[in-house]
């Protein structure tokens, strides 16, 4: 089973190539936007774990 | 005859001093392995703890994004007699105590008294009764109508919790109440993007949880033979 950290830089690589994700470096820190794809489907995955942890 | 026993006393007493100084130093590599794993541990919470927004961080987050207050949103006080094992209690204890700063930082003085007992119980159910005291109890109590006051409270309280969980060799309860409340407070923030997806602010914070999701998973890995954490590990 991919953890959502696998999802979330999968995601972001073809994201990436398809120019729906800007990364900027700011000093040390990264910026990152997400599309709306990825966000959906990272609010899904933290709803089923903490359904997991709660239920 | 004499000369020689005296020769192999010697040799043994010196052989045994040889194998006691081997064990001394196997001994010794043992606790500079011990103390390094957990240097190793305690600079991945760091890394957390700088990299996780705090439960009030993100409260307070929407909060200044004109957030309401949203009930369906925290755990239900009710659940908290469903948590039996130490990997439940756990991670229950960091949901209810993100819970607790969220109706704390939106004012609501029923619901941050409920949550209040709901920690206060799950302490007493993870044996750190000592920590979640009457004295707490009643220094937030006695401060509710302030809210700056009640988030220090809480946060030192928790503080103080980590400290004593890892005095009591009881890293991995202190893990389980990490991982609790960073889901928490990262559901509480996606259920209101999910409302609210023009908030940029928020979204940016939610996306930056990429970096704390990998120091979690290491923390977490580094705990996986204990109570709870294999499974944990497999969802993260």
């Amino acid at each position: 089973m991919k953890s959502i950290f696998d999802e979330i830089k999968e995601s972001k690589e073809v994201a990436t190539s398809e120019e729906n994700a800007d990364v900027m470096m700011i000093g040390n820190k990264i910026t990152l936007e997400m599309s709306d794809e990825l966000l959906n489907n990272l609010i899904e995955k933290v709803a089923d774990i903490r359904t997991e942890i709660v239920d | 005859m004499k000369k020689i026993l005296i020769a192999i006393s010697v040799m043994l007493f010196l052989s045994s001093c040889e194998d006691e100084k081997k064990a001394s130093n196997l001994e010794v590599d043992k606790l500079i392995e011990s103390n390094k794993k957990q240097e190793e541990r305690t600079e991945k919470i760091e890394n957390i703890i700088y990299n996780i927004p705090s439960p009030t961080e993100t409260v307070s987050i929407l909060k200044r994004a004109g957030a309401k207050y949203v009930f369906d949103f925290p755990n239900d006080p009710l659940k908290i007699d469903n948590y039996q094992t130490t990997a439940q209690k756990g991670l229950n204890m960091g949901v209810y105590g993100a819970d607790l700063t969220y109706a704390t930082v939106f004012n609501k003085t029923t619901e941050t008294s409920f949550y209040l007992t709901c920690v206060t119980k799950m302490g007493k159910k993870l044996n750190v009764e000592s920590i979640f005291n009457e004295s707490v109890n009643e220094r937030i109590q006695d401060n509710v109508d302030n809210r700056d006051s009640m988030q220090v409270i809480i946060n030192e309280t928790f503080w103080e919790l980590d400290a004593y969980l890892k005095e009591q060799e009881r890293e991995n309860v202190s893990a389980l109440i990490i991982v609790g409340g960073w889901i928490e407070s990262l559901y509480i923030a996606t259920q209101f993007v999910k409302l609210n997806p023009e908030n940029t602010e928020m979204k940016q914070r939610i996306a930056e949880q990429k970096y704390s999701l990998k120091n979690l998973m290491g923390l977490v890995n580094s705990s996986k033979n204990k109570a709870g954490m294999e499974e944990i590990y497999s969802s993260l």
